[in-house]
């Protein structure tokens, strides 16, 4: 059995309603390494994700309604295929400089790419982007200049509330939301 | 129309065919030019640019390891009492009848039925084979695959007792005694904690008190209440966004669809603030927490994001935490508090469905559902159900908060922090920048939660530092990332009972994902076009890429729990054999080969607790994932 992007989807739609309930496997491993109440020394750790295998940075300059672009490819990691590189515009916008559409052929970790691009007509955001995309991988870069404002992130308030006492910890903040708010 | 295209593109890369996007990935080699090997009783032979296997010879008498079994004059065919089956010199002792399979030597009529009569979808078929699998969280009982039931009177998970299928949720150490599924100190030592209790467990397999005729005990805050008293029920479900691939190869979050809040603890307070009631949501999103009366309308509802093996516990070893301020440096302490959501009980107490908004911070409930299925393979496969040995761990995550030099990050040593006065001494930091994955990119929850397994119930030798996608990593370190991340694809595909080994992360509006499963176009062997295989030549102590090191792990793993995904090894470890074997002493005092714990130490722990599969497990290694592990395992253990 493969498994695609869909059927992750599926399986996590899945996952949400899934269930808490666990293996029951209880061979009691012994000594896990970090028992409290070892004497062990504790290692200094902080491990982070892999970094994505490419990006890209756009800098840029407005004269008049002339828009000079530079575009860095930085690859890192290995990738799928060959990279191809594209630049889309706002409505009514031509290239005057570069291609909309450049195939870069395979690009190896540790490289850079530079492309340079006129456009005119630019009445709003230009984005680059890079692809490699394969059979069992895939990789996107993108960036708009200008840069385009990051999304609002939504950021919900936790209230003063009571204090609530459970597992010996003290709850005193929370979402607050009223019966009125909520949907019948 | 998104859909169909997302759909098309989906059906392209289930089945095999290797196109995508109208782009053909570019050929990297998956053997060695003229390497033979079997397929089935025909031998098949590596093609000159290693790119593929072709047929080359059929063996009648059988094929073994890339070689047709030849008859010899010395081999003499054995069949005494038997009428099916290998004759031992590549010929048979005869066929079985329609229907019928052959059981070491004999011919058998698999029977697969249920204790009523009906048609067994589990269990023994009598032949030595199998009427089917269960998936994770069900067991075989009666031909049915059941359900087990581990969970106490107030919803917690069970320690001990019946699991309602035949079997038990676990059993108690010696000195204790099992109380309402929980286990509890017994003998003179024990000292009974009553206070504030009429009613329920005293911890040391006694009670606090009766309750009258007309009354019943409500365990979780040992209040003895009306039989006739009320309850507090609805259901609990919340927004989640959950990745696809568009036309164009890049992941993106699709737009929001709803889960259930299985696992948020639900408590109930009086007017003045006092827990009148606590609960469990179940796995549909159903909550019901007993109380004491009727509710009069004037009681809250909370549900927060913290977990602990019982109701009555005295600290939680999970919480997902809200930070008080808009950032700073993972591994610093940070004011916080538990994510929590209150809410008001109406007369009656019938709450009916809520639903968590992504604008009330639903993420934070996603991100405590997600680390609560990994926690239970900690608790259960790690600690063996005690709840001393689950080392507690804050999470943290805020939307529009970015964590210094981090991203998303665990913090062992240096990550403790103290959330509503308990004490966390490990976190994980999730970064909720809007243009990355934030609380939706659960591979990477999870790959941070793995680090946090082999920080505690391992060893991890891992000189840590930036790694990428197809990097050759020295051993150590490809094994603590390798391994973070089969934890990662272990974790979802073992929650679901399928194989999901899909990685994906968005960061700055930029996106990768790859799959471990992806073989090759004939299905032999593996192969990737992102991944670095190993070398056969190369020797085992050779740098490898993180991702291979997952690749190996989960096609080790895979074949029990969840089908075989990619080339079928014939090894299913499952989950009991990986996490005892890299929690055993082999793994945390030996070593051999390259310093620091990597895949050659993995694999000899596993020989070294389970030696009758060394060979196998050797054979496995070398012939699909082209490791040239050498089998000769060294047993080291801590004394």
């Amino acid at each position: 059995m493969r498994t695609s992007i869909m059927a992750a989807c599926l399986a996590l739609s899945f996952l949400l309603s899934c269930t808490a309930s666990s293996p029951t496997g209880t061979s009691g491993v012994p000594g896990g390494a970090a028992d409290r109440g070892d004497e062990l020394e504790p290692q200094a750790h902080v491990s982070h994700a892999a970094s994505l295998p490419m990006r890209l940075q756009v800098v840029g300059k407005r004269t008049g309604d002339v828009v000079e672009l530079s575009a860095v490819l930085t690859v890192s990691g290995r990738l799928a295929s060959p990279v191809v590189m594209s630049i889309e515009l706002p409505a009514g916008a031509v290239v005057e400089k570069g291609s909309v559409r450049e195939d870069l052929g395979t690009v190896p970790p540790g490289s850079e790419v530079r492309r340079d691009f006129v456009v005119r007509s630019a009445e709003g955001s230009v984005r680059v982007v890079a692809r490699s995309v394969g059979r069992s991988s895939g990789a996107t870069a993108r960036v708009e200049w200008p840069l385009a404002e990051e999304p609002p992130a939504v950021r919900p308030v936790l209230e003063p509330i009571s204090p609530v006492k459970v597992f010996g910890a003290t709850v005193n903040k929370a979402v607050v939301e009223s019966n009125e708010e909520r949907e019948p | 129309m998104r859909a169909m295209i997302t759909a098309t593109i989906a059906a392209t890369m289930v089945f095999p065919g290797c196109f995508f996007g109208g782009e053909e990935a570019g050929v990297e080699p998956i053997c060695e030019p003229q390497e033979k090997k079997c397929d089935g009783s025909d031998i098949v032979k590596c093609n000159s640019d290693g790119s593929d296997w072709a047929f080359y010879k059929e063996c009648p008498h059988g094929c073994k390891k890339g070689k047709c079994i030849e008859p010899t004059e010395s081999c003499k065919p054995t069949c005494n009492g038997r009428n099916c089956g290998d004759d031992g010199c590549g010929g048979s002792c005869g066929k079985c009848g329609a229907g019928e399979t052959c059981n070491h030597g004999a011919c058998c009529m698999p029977t697969c039925i249920t204790l009523e009569g009906g048609i067994g979808e589990c269990g023994d078929d009598g032949c030595g084979g199998s009427c089917g699998k269960c998936g994770a969280g069900k067991a075989c009982f009666g031909g049915h695959c059941c359900t087990k039931q581990c969970f106490t009177m107030e919803g917690a998970i069970a320690q001990c007792g019946s699991d309602g299928c035949g079997g038990q949720c676990g059993t108690c150490s010696s000195g204790e005694s099992c109380v309402n599924m929980t286990c509890v100190q017994s003998g003179a030592g024990c000292k009974p904690k009553c206070t504030g209790k009429e009613c329920g467990s005293d911890g040391c397999g006694g009670t606090c008190g009766l309750c009258s005729a007309s009354e019943a005990c409500n365990w979780s805050i040992g209040v003895c209440a009306p039989t006739s008293a009320g309850v507090v029920e609805g259901w609990l479900r919340y927004e989640v966004r959950t990745p696809t691939v568009d036309f164009w190869g890049a992941v993106v979050l699709d737009d929001v669809q709803e889960g259930d809040g299985a696992g948020l603890l639900a408590l109930v307070a009086d007017s003045e603030g006092n827990v009148v009631g606590a609960s469990q949501v179940d796995t549909e999103g159903y909550f019901a927490v007993p109380v004491s009366g009727e509710p009069a309308g004037d009681e809250q509802l909370l549900f927060a994001a913290m977990w602990a093996p019982s109701l009555e516990a005295d600290e939680p070893l999970l919480v997902v935490a809200y930070p008080d301020s808009g950032g700073g440096t993972a591994g610093s302490m940070i004011p916080s508090t538990p994510w929590a959501w209150l809410f008001e009980v109406p007369p009656g107490g019938y709450v009916g469905n809520i639903l968590v908004t992504e604008a009330q911070g639903s993420g934070a409930m996603f991100l405590f559902v997600v680390t609560l299925a990994a926690m239970q393979t900690v608790a259960y496969d790690l600690a063996g159900g005690v709840a001393d040995k689950v080392v507690p761990l804050a999470v943290l995550w805020k939307p529009g908060v970015a964590w210094e030099d981090c991203g998303a990050c665990f913090v062992g040593s240096g990550g403790a922090q103290n959330i509503a006065d308990a004490y966390f001494p490990q976190s994980v930091f999730i970064g909720g920048e809007a243009d990355g994955a934030s609380a939706w990119g659960y591979p990477v929850t999870l790959h941070e939660f793995g680090h946090y397994v082999a920080h505690n119930y391992s060893k991890d030798d891992s000189p840590g530092g930036d790694h990428t996608i197809g990097q050759p990593l020295a051993p150590p370190f490809a094994w603590s990332e390798g391994w973070a991340s089969f934890f990662s694809v272990l974790t979802v595909s073992r929650w679901l009972g399928q194989a999901v080994t899909l990685f994906w992360d968005i960061q700055g509006g930029s996106s990768f994902w790859l799959d471990y499963a992806e073989g090759d176009c004939s299905g032999d062997g593996l192969f990737s076009d992102v991944i670095s295989p190993a070398s056969p030549l190369a020797g085992m102590y050779q740098e490898l890429d993180e991702n291979w090191v997952t690749t190996m792990l989960f096609n080790l793993w895979d074949g029990g729990e969840v089908p075989e995904v990619g080339a079928n090894d014939g090894i299913a470890l499952e989950t009991a054999t990986v996490m005892a074997a890299v929690s055993s002493e082999r793994i945390l005092c030996g070593d051999r080969g390259a310093k620091g714990v990597d895949f050659v130490d993995f694999l000899d722990a596993v020989a070294c607790q389970y030696g009758f599969i060394t060979d196998d497990l050797a054979y496995a290694v070398k012939e699909y994932f082209g490791f040239p592990y050498d089998g000769n395992k060294s047993c080291k253990t801590c004394n």
